[in-house]
């Protein structure tokens, strides 16, 4: 059984209705041992009552047989019929109450004790000498008055017994109750789980599609009242969905849109550069026109980049682990072919097939050709910039080349920043990788200079994985 | 080489045309899917260049079909979909190579040459020839020039074309018909002697070693 946590529905529910039944259950007890008490107050009283009139005609014959008796006879108690002297076994030589717990004394009308129960003090009780109940310091007395007022027979009861009796009793009924208390608590719970199971497959089912899978919740078994927000977040995410595809497919039909007449334009500038001849004053402004193209083009990317990583864009469309490897080697294949990356790129494809983790294969491939781009455009020509998968989950891409200050390496993830003015660039690589991280909940950690060097940059990129 | 073209962009795609005519290449270039499924089924094209987004179609499916059939002529992507999806989807399809528009032309010669150098069976572009009295030619196809004896000598586009040609299949005789289709394109004006001409040129610059005629077929080059 998993741990609950304490703000947590389950916990709640479970606190709750523990609290209530315990309450009430605990009411129901003490009113159930008030009743009790009075019921058995009553039951002893009829008790002493019974003892009183039964033994009035064997008190009558023993009077006449032995001529009157005396206030130093004793006669067996009530309970037993005979007379103990034992102790219970505790040693002291006392008798116990135990059993006889009920004591008599045979008064005249005069007050003058005539008999006594053997377990009965030896001075008459203080009771007054009429027809009721009353009650001493430390007992509970009858007083039965018998042939016109002549005789009376008081019985006595200890008040002790009674309470212990009665603690007795509330023990006996509440004991269970606390012993049970633990049991419903854990009944609550299994109860609880079982009812809200609905509910924490929903939840379930709802933290998945938070991993970038947004088909419709199935839960055909569950109650109304859950049924009912199922059908809402899947209509969520349906609203979702679809508004996350325009955006896609708006940015696709853009970058269609975008390159392509600046792709005959280029074109047609390159054709015009080399149809010129060297000496021609217009070559100059075909070859700048060129370069313009160029630098737009390259902002256009970027810019596509950015709408794209804005538009949510990260996270694997199944929710799932994608494996990376070939994709990487991919990016670092395209950028080997142009003129900057050309044998400046030392990279292991052993090493990244392990690579796997809960992204886009696009969106990745944007981040890694963002990070090796800007290696190669600020780092050194004397060193290859280095691309490293660290365990399965994890890339570095490190070169060497000036190190970046301090106080400027938090400000190059922000957007049109850049640490060398001298490079050309639009100063949104590490802003679009840095949007496209926090979109799959992955890292990003710059260094500068790289760890275990004097100098370079190396940024780390640590990928979620599901 | 002899190219086909398939591409919407009218000023894009002649700009590529012109190009690769300047480089002696023949260019045959069509914006749809349907034209271009006839020409490839009529012409032994050397490379294909295809755009993925076209009026009546997507050039991926004419590539699936044509890989499908059984064709195995080189294929490179020109397109305006930057994404790594879609180039791992090209490349599935049966693409050779995959460029993402805008790019640079010479970049796009190199990856032609590249690709063509794939399937002559030969990836070096360092062809080496023995010329005429024990002579030594060395051919750089990347760099496209020519070394003599040491010394370097200029080939016109068209030269370079047949010389280019007849390199790709190096033992193999080509037809005066197989290198006219693949120096000329659709419609262009073609004289009768035009090979003849043009390897004559190459036997006075390179020796008459290099190329052989096998009489009533056509041209060989040694490999």
């Amino acid at each position: 059984m998993s741990k609950m946590a304490k703000n947590s529905l389950q916990f709640m529910l479970a606190r709750r209705l523990t609290v209530t039944v315990s309450i009430f259950w605990l009411a129901g007890s003490v009113l159930a041992a008030y009743s009790m008490y009075h019921e058995m107050q009553e039951a002893f009283d009829n008790s002493l009552v019974t003892t009183a009139y039964r033994y009035a005609p064997l008190i009558d014959d023993y009077l006449q047989r032995h001529d009157g008796g005396s206030a130093q006879e004793v006669l067996p108690s009530p309970a037993k019929g005979e007379i103990r002297t034992e102790d219970h076994g505790d040693g002291d030589g006392d008798e116990e109450l135990g059993e006889d717990y009920l004591m008599y004394q045979v008064r005249e009308g005069g007050g003058g004790l005539l008999l006594r129960s053997y377990n009965a003090q030896e001075n008459p009780f203080e009771a007054p000498l009429i027809e009721g109940f009353y009650n001493e310091q430390d007992f509970r007395i009858y007083t039965a008055v018998l042939l016109g007022g002549t005789r009376i027979i008081q019985v006595a009861e200890p008040l002790e017994h009674r309470r212990e009796a009665l603690f007795e009793s509330v023990v006996a009924q509440f004991l269970p109750i606390v012993l049970l208390i633990p049991a419903v608590i854990i009944g609550v719970i299994v109860a609880l789980r079982r009812g809200l199971s609905p509910v924490l497959r929903v939840r379930d089912a709802i933290e998945e599609r938070g991993e970038g899978n947004l088909q419709p919740l199935e839960l055909d078994d569950a109650p109304e009242e859950i049924s009912t927000i199922v059908t809402a977040v899947n209509r969520l995410m349906e609203k979702l969905d679809a508004a996350l595809s325009a955006e896609r497919t708006f940015t696709a039909h853009s970058a269609h849109e975008l390159r392509t007449p600046i792709a005959a334009a280029l074109a047609q500038t390159q054709r015009l550069v080399l149809e010129l001849p060297e000496d021609h004053p217009g070559r100059i402004r075909a070859r700048q026109t060129e370069e313009s193209l160029k630098r737009l083009s390259r902002l256009s990317e970027k810019l596509l980049q950015l709408a794209r990583a804005e538009a949510g864009v990260g996270l694997s469309p199944t929710g799932e682990n994608q494996r990376l490897g070939t994709t990487l080697g991919l990016v670092i294949d395209d950028l080997e072919r142009v003129a900057d990356g050309a044998g400046r790129i030392a990279f292991d494809p052993k090493q990244a097939a392990a690579l796997s983790a809960n992204i886009d294969h696009d969106a990745f491939a944007i981040c890694m050709r963002n990070l090796i781009e800007n290696a190669l455009k600020h780092g050194s020509d004397q060193e290859k910039v280095m691309v490293e998968v660290i365990g399965s989950d994890t890339v570095r891409v490190s070169n060497a080349g000036d190190a970046v200050r301090p106080e400027d390496l938090d400000d190059l993830t922000s957007r049109f920043k850049r640490s060398n003015t001298r490079a050309s660039g639009a100063g949104l690589g590490l802003s679009i990788v840095k949007t496209i991280v926090g979109n799959i909940n992955g890292e990003l950690t710059l260094h500068s200079p790289r760890p275990g060097k004097p100098d370079g940059f190396m940024a780390e990129l640590r990928l979620h994985q599901s | 080489m002899r190219i086909l073209l398939v591409e919407d962009e009218r000023y894009l795609a002649e700009a590529v045309r012109d190009h690769l005519l300047a480089s002696g290449d023949a260019v045959d270039m069509t914006d749809s899917v349907v034209e271009a499924e006839i020409m490839l089924r009529g012409t032994p094209y050397d490379v294909l260049l295809l755009d993925l987004n076209l009026p009546d179609g997507k050039g991926i499916d004419l590539l699936r079909g044509m890989r499908r059939a059984g064709s195995v002529t080189p294929c490179i992507i020109l397109t305006a979909q930057d994404q790594i999806s879609d180039r791992i989807a090209g490349l599935n399809a049966g693409a050779d190579d995959y460029l993402v528009k805008p790019f640079d032309l010479n970049e796009l010669s190199a990856r032609l040459l590249a690709v063509a150098r794939r399937y002559s069976g030969n990836p070096n572009p360092l062809i080496r020839l023995s010329g005429d009295e024990g002579g030594a030619i060395e051919v750089d196809l990347a760099s496209r020039t020519v070394l003599v004896n040491g010394g370097q000598t200029d080939l016109t586009s068209r030269e370079w074309a047949l010389l280019d040609q007849l390199l790709r299949r190096p033992g193999a005789t080509l037809s005066k018909a197989q290198l006219e289709e693949a120096l000329y394109e659709f419609g262009a004006e073609i004289e009768s002697n035009t090979v003849e001409v043009y390897v004559s040129r190459l036997r006075r610059k390179l020796g008459k070693a290099v190329i052989h005629t096998v009489r009533g077929v056509g041209y060989r080059i040694e490999g």
